[in-house]
């Protein structure tokens, strides 16, 4: 059983590092809490279907296509909403949540609510120390840690990962050094959005595309930046391992539900000890 | 400013008595959903006053609803003592959970309101003894008061006209005076609120606390009304729905939340056939209002005075 435990928490570990990732990530960099995050997750996923259904493609090169075609959804939705509400929480939040349910909308539009068919890449599982590892979930998290891994290295080692964490930590001083903020928005927004629609691509084969599989999605992003702290990577990852751990141990002790339950009680519990969350600052 | 507020409130008070001139069915049936929806719209607009977005008012209108529900039916509890359960837990319940996540504010209280939200509809969804799981509640017995019982709409819209009179009511003393002061402080500038020597957490407390109580009050009328409950008609999209009221009549005043109900419910009953579609219009609204019109029509209509 301890084997089984440590299976389903490090395969679900990585799913939610990649999408808590995307949405702590433009949280950090510009203050938006992007309650559309879930929806682009679902873009990605519905990519796949458009490409393996419409286009003929394989599922290798619909994957990278899927986060492409998240990340161009995002920069638009940068430059035409989230920008005008820089420095206004509550109406930056208000108009993410009406994104989420126009896109949603408009996806239940055009296919409907019914889940969609993806072909499956992989298919079957093996046995290692007595426990089955299905092969399709683990490309799913091993290719989830890579892009943690990336964009990890791509935050800070490369000049946009530097610029871009100026600007997290002070737009006015950014500016000073020659770095415009309205530059580096675009590039986090679309590397945030590019990452959940990878995530949603990920997710298509084994749970299928369907308009409200982002909402669970970003359920669980939401619990992993509160605990973790918003804004903060380092918080995110822990946090992310930390869910994943408690999820696997309760749902084989109890069921699913229970296991939510409790996960939000951790996050009041996290919150009465530290209210900025593991990593965070307040 | 007063002459909008003057004509905006016969206009209102008009709309409240036409369903009296007009007498058919579909139209009570659509003035109490209006008003049912309208308190949820209020209960939020309390907390946007604060400056706080509480993404949690749909589940306290379910607890309000449950309570209501299963004291009622199962205890045997008179219609108004129901009511007032409704009304108590889930203010007792934001009370208490609110010295620990009113602590924080801003995008945080709305995070965690969210997660709160969709936990208290998994714990409707979860515990089928007494909740009933996902078929919910049914037969819920209709609203009596003193042994009279509101069988008829029109009755019943009269109950449902008090109740959101009496909530107005409410809002107004909260929002006026010394307490408003302290209200638009909190929203404003809590460190100056502090350093007066008013214990700011125990206000915000004591306005969660009220909201979550006329969230509650929505929740009871609503099993009532339609004498069945299911956890789903609790999830954050109910939250949402109140939340476009108040963008579409303004945030700025208490009658917002009120114009944005009386426009927004009868839509989807008249366009019952685009069902699809409406989810999809409703956001795309929602971003166009707030893109053009930040303010509310309540606003626009106070400009152009």
């Amino acid at each position: 059983m301890f084997q089984q435990f440590l299976v389903v928490a490090g395969l679900s570990s990585a799913t939610y590092m990649l999408t808590a990732l995307g949405f702590t990530l433009i949280f950090g960099i510009m203050r938006v809490v992007n309650f559309a995050h879930g929806e682009f997750l679902l873009i990605g996923a519905y990519t796949v279907f458009v490409a393996q259904h419409v286009l003929g493609l394989d599922y290798m090169i619909a994957l990278p296509l899927a986060a492409l075609v998240a990340g161009g959804f995002g920069i638009l939705a940068e430059r035409l909403l989230f920008r005008r509400f820089t420095g206004d929480e509550i109406g930056g939040m208000i108009v993410a949540l009406a994104l989420a349910i126009t896109i949603k909308g408009a996806v239940t539009v055009i296919w409907g609510v019914d889940s969609q068919p993806i072909d499956r890449p992989f298919s079957g599982s093996f046995e290692i120390a007595g426990v089955f590892i299905p092969r399709d979930q683990l490309f799913a998290a091993v290719v989830a840690l890579v892009m943690v891994v990336v964009t990890w290295w791509l935050l800070n080692h490369t000049r946009l990962g530097l610029a871009m964490r100026a600007v997290a930590q002070s737009p006015e001083v950014a500016r000073l050094q020659g770095i415009a903020p309205w530059k580096t928005y675009p590039v986090a927004f679309a590397i945030g959005c590019a990452l959940a629609g990878l995530a949603g691509a990920l997710a298509a084969p084994i749970y299928g595309a369907e308009p409200n599989m982002g909402d669970a999605a970003l359920m669980k992003a939401f619990i992993v930046v509160v605990l973790g702290g918003l804004g903060s990577i380092p918080g995110a990852l822990i946090a992310a391992v930390l869910l994943a751990s408690i999820e696997a141990g309760i749902s084989i002790l109890f069921n699913a539900t229970i296991a939510a339950l409790v996960s939000f009680l951790a996050v009041i519990v996290v919150l009465l000890v530290k209210p900025a969350g593991i990593m965070g600052r307040s | 400013m007063r002459i909008v507020n003057i004509v905006l409130t016969i206009l209102i008070v008009g709309l409240a008595l036409s369903p009296f001139l007009i007498g058919e069915r579909f139209t009570w049936h659509i003035a109490i959903l209006i008003g049912i929806k309208a308190l949820l719209a209020l209960s939020l607009h309390l907390m946007l006053r604060i400056g706080q977005l509480s993404l949690a008012q749909a589940g306290f209108m379910g607890m309000g609803a449950y309570a209501s529900a299963l004291l009622t039916r199962d205890v045997g509890v008179p219609f108004l003592l129901g009511l007032g359960a409704a009304i108590a837990i889930p203010a007792l319940i934001a009370w208490v959970i609110g010295a620990v996540i009113l602590k924080v504010r801003g995008v945080h209280f709305a995070l965690l309101t969210f997660v709160m939200g969709e936990a208290i509809v998994l714990v409707f969804v979860e515990f089928v003894f007494p909740f009933g799981g996902n078929n919910g509640l049914m037969s819920i017995p209709t609203a009596s008061i003193f042994g009279m019982t509101l069988r008829s709409r029109e009755s019943f819209y009269i109950l449902v006209l008090a109740v959101v009179a009496l909530s107005l009511l409410v809002l107004r003393i909260m929002l006026h005076g010394q307490s408003g002061h302290i209200l638009r402080g909190l929203d404003s500038n809590e460190p100056l609120v502090q350093s007066l020597g008013i214990d700011a957490l125990a206000w915000r407390r004591f306005v969660f606390a009220a909201s979550a109580g006329i969230a509650g009050a929505s929740g009871s009328l609503y099993a009532h009304y339609l004498s069945y409950i299911s956890p789903e008609a609790f999830n954050i999209t109910t939250t949402i729905n109140a939340l476009v009221m108040n963008v579409v009549g303004g945030v700025g005043a208490v009658v917002g939340p009120i114009v944005g109900a009386i426009i927004l419910v009868p839509l989807p009953e008249l366009f019952r056939t685009a069902i699809a579609w409406q989810q999809f219009l409703y956001g795309l609204s929602l971003i166009l209002l707030m893109v053009f019109l930040p303010r509310g029509l309540v606003g626009l209509l106070r400009r152009l005075k």
